[in-house]
């Protein structure tokens, strides 16, 4: 219960101004209307899979970036002192400040899919598949920047790393480059990043109407993930980072 | 004011904390009775953050325990963090919410159910003064205001602990001065408080019992005037000077008979003595050809009694005179 309750105040001051409004709600709309107004709408499908992939990875940098500033903001400010002396454990904090950003996600998600469906696109698989391995990629990219909160004292620093980690695995993801394109060895290095997983298993269910068990293996992999870096991050936070 | 009865409400023995082969804290003992606003007073790096972030479990002891009653901080360190609220060095809000929604979340996390949070929320928002601005965004308040916000954060699930962590450092007077006026209101209210500060005045003004620390030991304790008593035969002799002493006179002086210690600033001059030398030494001085512009006497100060025990100066800034 208390990790609801934190999910919900650590919300409510990530979203109290104009521009984070803007952001959460207007950006999702604004960038999945241009890519399907621009692109031509031969292959549904297709189309599908880009707006998923290019969303994907917007929200992927949203989700991963909110995580690991806000908590590097809070240390900043003493608010995460008063925090950990709360009698709630760091887990919970964690859990609770993860399950904001999650949800935030999910109004995005959900917009994009509303928008879909208004423009007649087709999701050929299971929607309830293309939820599930979203949210695993959301997961995923807040728990890095959990554990990127960690390791950097600056807001400066954790938006390097953040870059440093994040861009190469979306370049690396199977949107912008397809797998196909790289070089034989790389290619077979690119089926450990958990980004291209996720977008592989999303292409599928939008493009090959594949279902949850399909893509179950690429979902694994996610969730392996997300267990080895939450799993870090809370270590971390209760062994290394003095507040 | 000391309870009658000292009624212990921690207790902490041979308390050593460690970071690798640096004694942060090394073998304290101390207890905090009921209803006293306890200072622990120090130089930087003297141990006390490190002491609060182990009463308030952030950090586990190397050796030692630490007891409230009926509790231990290892094994119910939950239990514990019901006990203590704590005001932190920085202004620990949420700027984003609003001052109800700072004091709802944090008094959700201790527990209290939403009838009594409601009737605590607006007890406090009436003790700090906040009660205008009880929907205003806590980034829109003065500095003042968000300072009393930090207070009432800290006193929201009325702990039986008060912690406050160097709670002036870096203020302005006026802002000093209404820290100190927060803390005089906890203390006429019977609540308990550990304060830590570098300030020799502050310590001395609000609080009624001190700790000395200075590398992670205590070095002497008791009620200011019980501290004050260990050089009860010094007076201080207190100059103002035309620029620097010359350092040779300095030396001179310390190698007089009586001479206890010897603080040389610009434009300043504080000699502790014996009161039986005092007359003798007032007479070398004025005979050395010191540009003197100004001279009293003065009793014995917190700050000398910490030179006396350590043979060092906590320095100028930890005077910190309000106003």
């Amino acid at each position: 219960m208390k990790a609801i309750t934190i999910a919900k105040y650590e919300t409510l001051s990530d979203l109290n101004s104009w521009v984070a409004i803007i952001f959460l709600i207007i950006f999702p709309l604004l960038f999945t209307g241009t890519i399907v107004l621009l692109l031509p709408k031969g292959d549904q499908s297709r189309l599908v899979f880009l707006v998923t992939g290019t969303m994907s990875t917007y929200m992927l940098m949203y989700a991963g970036m909110n995580a690991t500033l806000t908590l590097i903001e809070r240390r900043q400010t003493g608010v995460l002192r008063r925090i950990f002396i709360l009698p709630v454990s760091k887990l919970e904090f964690l859990a609770g400040k993860a399950l904001g950003i999650l949800l935030q996600v999910c109004v995005q998600v959900a917009l994009m899919i509303i928008l879909l469906l208004f423009f007649g696109l087709e999701m050929r698989g299971s929607w309830l598949a293309f939820i599930v391995v979203m949210v695993a990629l959301m997961l995923f990219a807040i728990t890095l920047g959990i554990l990127v909160s960690t390791l950097a004292r600056s807001l400066t620093v954790a938006l390097l790393i953040m870059m440093a980690i994040i861009n190469p695995l979306i370049l690396l993801s199977g949107t912008w480059l397809p797998a196909s394109y790289l070089q034989q060895n790389l290619g077979k290095v690119i089926q450990f990043n958990p980004v291209y997983q996720a977008l592989s298993a999303l292409s599928d269910i939008a493009v090959n109407g594949a279902g949850l068990g399909q893509v179950m293996p690429a979902l694994v992999v996610v969730v392996i993930y997300i267990l080895a870096l939450g799993g870090l991050a809370v270590w971390l936070y209760e062994k290394r980072v003095t507040p | 004011m000391l309870s009658i009865e000292r009624q212990v409400i921690l207790q902490v023995e041979s308390l050593c904390k460690q970071y690798g082969s640096v004694n942060a804290v090394d073998g304290i003992s101390f207890a905090i009775y009921r209803g006293e606003v306890l200072g622990f007073l120090g130089p930087n790096g003297a141990g006390k953050s490190t002491t609060i972030d182990l009463i308030t479990t952030l950090q586990q002891p190397t050796k030692g325990t630490i007891t409230y009653p009926g509790l231990t901080q290892t094994s119910q360190p939950h239990a514990v963090r019901q006990q203590i609220g704590i005001v932190p060095q920085e202004l620990a809000i949420y700027s984003n919410l609003s001052v109800r929604d700072n004091l709802i979340y944090i008094g959700t996390m201790y527990g209290l159910d939403r009838r009594s949070l409601n009737q605590r929320i607006d007890t406090l928002l009436e003790k700090f003064d906040l009660k205008a601005k009880a929907n205003a965004r806590a980034r829109t308040l003065s500095g003042g205001q968000k300072r009393r916000l930090n207070f009432a954060l800290a006193d929201i699930h009325a702990p039986n602990l008060i912690v406050l962590d160097e709670p002036t450092v870096g203020l302005d007077p006026n802002a000093r001065l209404l820290v100190w006026e927060i803390i005089q209101d906890f203390r006429q209210a019977g609540k308990t408080v550990l304060l830590t500060t570098h300030y020799m005045e502050e310590a001395e003004t609000l609080c009624d019992r001190i700790i000395l620390i200075d590398q992670g030991h205590i070095i002497a304790q008791g009620t200011p005037g019980e501290l004050k008593a260990t050089l009860s035969d010094e007076v201080a002799l207190e100059y103002q000077v035309a620029g620097l002493t010359p350092p040779r006179l300095v030396s001179d002086l310390k190698g007089r008979e009586g001479i206890r210690q010897v603080n040389s600033q610009a434009n300043s001059l504080r000699v502790v003595v014996n009161r039986a030398e005092l007359e003798a030494t007032k007479l070398w001085i004025s005979g050395t050809g010191l540009a003197i512009t100004g001279m009293h006497t003065e009793d014995i100060s917190l700050e000398d009694v910490f030179v006396h025990f350590t043979g060092r100066y906590l320095g100028a800034e930890t005077r910190g005179i309000p106003g």
